[in-house]
């Protein structure tokens, strides 16, 4: 592959990202059944109901987690996008392609929580937890983000900048 | 790559040749299915959203912006998006978001409501709320599209369907009967109540919803009433229980049925009437007025009108009329007895009566008191009646009222039967007490046997049961039930009768038919002992038949003076020479006599004088010989010197009877003994001068003989016994107190 695939498809899949994004955030991940009481929840609402249940830090690391994160991730990417080609900061863009790689790694664990939510919570009539299609954008948010960061090398910020 | 660049040159190796993008326009097929889904799921979800409704509901507990959803058919049909109390603070605004395929419940006509858990004794509904939560029900209305309902603050009793036909019941009170409560037609349940209401009038009302399919069966004509939940009537057939279905059981019912034959459906809302049971439900005639002066049994919406013994209408109303002092009854009858209502109807109000003459209307007893209707259905049509007020087979008015006085009045009491010759004649109206402490006792006489009260008309008690006995009877009488109980008086004239009696007369009232009887004037009789003569007890004889009653007994100058009365037809009994005299019990070795008297009692033996009539004292006799007394005949006297012969003795005429002993007597110097004799009226001619008495019935005599003469009559006769025989010259007939010789040898 070479590297201007690699950027097209790199570019392409941070556009993705972004689409995804907003419904990822809009429509519920799950839906929560506690005591019969149906609770569709999205990220952010998650993130509400943790917090108004008096549990602000663990609200916060969720937040960060879910939301501040692919969201930055997704300018971060964005924004060496845009970059590309420029010879301004390729040693500042480089830290951020590697940071963002970084982050990456951990970029699935909302993605891995849910699916154990699912296959835990499933407590009959009492409680139970569906997954909704608000996961399916989130995880495609960050597949996009994932691969976005990984197609694009940090020799590709160099490359170009120093003819 | 490499063939698309042109060749770069070794020193040529800054320029950028903008590569051509054709080749990788396949990497935005990423974007592009992002887009897509998103947009898919923008469109989708835009597209599933219904109209937005606002609900209004007095309260919305458990209702929660987000998610409460709305349930119809138990389908999710959409979610409340907003709780907000409206300006006035009297309301709670809901916002539910319908679905898109729900959209048509935002139609004029639909209902919400919040189903919550209701248990209760009629039903229990919304359990799965208990887990769920509250949800907000709908019910599909039928109108225009709107937004803005009016929430119902409890669940319709039909959720599914609107009901087809509504109907109201008017009645003056609903007792028991509630929402929920179910209605029949036929016994089959086809609607409920849905609401119980009173308007601004002040009536009461229950509003029944039919069952789309059974709506047909409600018609112009029909006639509810009510069902009581468990009714438990009593009536000439016994007791019985029902219990119309186990929902009624609790609630109580309402019934319908149409009676008459025409009705047509009937629209929505139409107005009908309550009666309170099915006899008035039934009774659909025109209301028409009874007016009595006296209503006591009667009760509104209970009583019973009957025509022939069934049961046509019943008393709705009753208004008393407290200036003309009426009770004015508003009735009504079944249809089909309306013809009966004419000018010549008559009513009567029957109540039980457990009266000494009789139970009558014994089963209003257990029904209550009802109306008789008697009518030939001829005549004017008429709507206004004058009721009679009565007792079954009793001529109200007529007959004439009597007063009676007495002694005492152990156990009489008013309506004790007053009875002639065995027929109930009339009745004890009243017992009071008279003037001079006497008690008073105010008989009415019954119009048919006013005639048999006469002047001379005599009053006697009933006793409520008597005992008598006599020789060979032992008889117990009990004078009907009534009389059982109470007693009652008799009454009858045993002369000839005197003028009819009127209103104004007294009469006395004697305490047995023995002294009724006993209407003579007294005669008084002077005995040296009185031992067993009870006043008003002790019957006069004659001939061994009751004739009188001793009315007094009293000691005066050391002897005890009775005063007794003789029947009517006795009054040759007061004669000069007439014989009283106490018969008694005598048990002696001469035998038994008077054997009658140790069950009836003593009592007088009469023997009617020849001289004329008389005031005077009689003197009594004590006597043990009642057979002397009731000799008569011709009185001789036979004298002899020693003789077994006793009193008694039978005195034989060729082995004929003719007479007897009655005396033996020492005579007035001692020497000798003297036997008075009765020779039958009817044989006295057989006697003469020179007749000659044997003692015939010597057993010691007879014993010497070894001819056996021994005669059986020794053993009848063990008084032994005289004959006499005449000569073949008889002398001249004798003449009372003749003294004969008694010989030991018959005439040879």
């Amino acid at each position: 592959m070479t590297d201007a695939t690699r950027l097209e498809l790199s570019r392409a899949l941070v556009v993705a990202g972004l689409i995804l994004y907003v419904p990822a955030n809009i429509m519920p991940v799950m839906i929560m059944t506690v005591a019969g009481e149906v609770a569709p929840l999205t990220v952010m609402g998650g993130v509400q109901e943790l917090y108004d249940s008096g549990l602000a830090p663990v609200a916060a690391v969720v937040f960060v987690a879910s939301i501040m994160i692919p969201f930055l991730k997704l300018i971060g990417l964005s924004w060496l996008m845009l970059m590309h080609g420029s010879d301004q900061l390729p040693r500042e863009r480089t830290t951020l392609l590697r940071v963002l790689h970084q982050i990456g790694t951990w970029s699935m664990i909302d993605i891995f929580l849910l699916g154990v939510l699912v296959a835990v919570g499933q407590l009959g009539i009492l409680a139970s937890v569906e997954a909704q299609a608000g996961g399916l954008f989130f995880a495609a948010v960050l597949l996009c983000s994932l691969f976005a960061a990984d197609l694009y090398q940090p020799r590709m910020i160099w490359q170009l900048a120093s003819p | 790559m490499n063939t698309n660049h042109p060749e770069p040159s070794e020193e040529d190796h800054g320029k950028v040749v903008a590569a051509p993008r054709v080749h990788r326009l396949w990497a935005w097929i990423f974007p592009a299915l992002a887009a897509a889904a998103g947009a898919w799921l923008l469109w989708s979800n835009w597209t599933s959203k219904g109209p937005e409704i606002q609900v209004h509901f007095t309260e919305a507990p458990g209702i929660q912006s987000g998610k409460t959803v709305l349930i119809y058919r138990g389908v999710t049909s959409g979610n409340v998006t907003g709780v907000s109390l409206n300006k006035g603070m009297d309301g709670v605004l809901v916002t539910i978001r319908l679905k898109a395929f729900a959209s048509d419940l935002a139609s004029e006509g639909t209902d919400f409501w919040i189903d919550q858990p209701v248990i209760s004794l009629q039903q229990t509904t919304g359990l799965d709320s208990i887990i769920q939560g509250n949800s907000i029900q709908a019910r599909m209305g039928a109108g225009a599209s709107t937004t803005t309902f009016k929430g119902l603050s409890r669940a319709p009793l039909t959720p599914l369907d609107s009901p087809s036909l509504e109907i109201s019941l008017r009645a003056p009170s609903i007792p028991f009967l509630g929402r929920g409560a179910p209605v029949y037609h036929k016994g089959v349940a086809v609607g409920l109540v849905r609401n119980k209401k009173i308007d601004k009038s002040g009536g009461t009302s229950l509003q029944v919803i039919i069952d789309k399919e059974h709506a047909h069966l409600v018609l112009d004509t029909s006639r509810f009433w009510i069902l009581p939940a468990t009714s438990l009537q009593f009536s000439a057939r016994g007791a019985s229980l029902d219990i119309a279905g186990l929902a009624a059981l609790i609630q109580g019912g309402i019934a319908f049925d149409a009676f008459a034959p025409d009705g047509k459906p009937v629209e929505d809302h139409a107005d009908f009437e309550l009666a309170p049971q099915e006899f008035s439900a039934r009774a659909d005639g025109p209301r028409f007025k009874i007016t009595f002066e006296n209503a006591q049994g009667l009760l509104a919406g209970e009583t019973r009108i009957t025509y022939l013994g069934q049961p046509v209408g019943y008393i709705e109303t009753l208004q008393v009329d407290s200036q003309r002092k009426l009770v004015d009854a508003t009735a009504r009858l079944e249809a089909s007895f309306s013809p009966l209502l004419t000018s010549d109807s008559k009513f009567t109000l029957i109540r039980p009566s457990v009266s000494l003459r009789g139970v009558s209307g014994l089963e209003t007893l257990i029904s209550g008191a009802m109306i008789a209707l008697e009518s030939e259905g001829q005549g004017e049509p008429a709507l206004q009646f004058v009721g009679n007020v009565g007792t079954e087979g009793i001529p109200q008015d007529g007959g004439v009222i009597v007063d009676v006085q007495a002694e005492n009045l152990p156990n009489l009491d008013a309506g004790a039967p007053v009875y002639h010759r065995g027929l109930v004649a009339g009745e004890v109206l009243e017992k009071r007490m008279g003037e001079g402490e006497i008690p008073i006792l105010k008989i009415q006489i019954h119009q048919e046997f006013q005639a048999a009260l006469r002047t001379n008309s005599r009053f006697w008690r009933v006793a409520a049961t008597s005992v008598s006995a006599g020789p060979g009877m032992l008889e117990a009488k009990i004078q009907g039930l009534s009389a059982l109980l109470d007693g009652g008086i008799a009454f009858d004239a045993f002369e000839e009768p005197g003028n009819p009696a009127s209103g104004t007369d007294n009469f006395q009232l004697f305490d047995s038919e023995t002294a009724a009887r006993a209407i003579s004037e007294p005669i008084r009789i002077a005995f040296k002992n009185g031992q067993g003569l009870l006043a008003g007890k002790t019957a006069l004889r004659y001939l061994g038949l009751p004739v009188g009653l001793v009315d007094s007994i009293r000691t005066t100058n050391g002897r005890v003076e009775v005063t007794a009365r003789v029947n009517s037809g006795y009054e040759f009994l007061r004669r000069k020479g007439s014989i009283f005299a106490i018969v008694q019990a005598q048990v002696s070795l001469q035998g038994l006599t008077g054997l009658e008297t140790i069950l009836s009692g003593v009592y007088i033996e009469c023997i009617p004088g020849t001289g004329s009539f008389t005031d005077g004292l009689f003197l009594g006799q004590s006597s043990s010989e009642p057979e002397l007394l009731e000799r008569e005949g011709l009185e001789i006297r036979i004298t002899s010197q020693k003789t077994a012969i006793r009193a008694g003795a039978p005195i034989i005429y060729r082995d004929m009877t003719v007479g007897e002993i009655t005396k033996k007597t020492l005579s007035a110097d001692g020497k000798e003994i003297e036997l008075t004799a009765v020779i039958d009226r009817k044989y006295q001619s057989l006697l003469r001068t020179n007749s000659h008495f044997w003692d015939a019935g010597g057993v010691e005599a007879s014993i010497g003989f070894i001819k056996l003469k021994v005669k059986s009559q020794t053993l009848i006769a063990p008084d032994g016994k005289v004959a006499f025989a005449n000569p073949s010259d008889p002398g001249d007939p004798v003449k009372p107190g003749h003294v004969f010789l008694l010989s030991d040898k018959p005439l040879k």
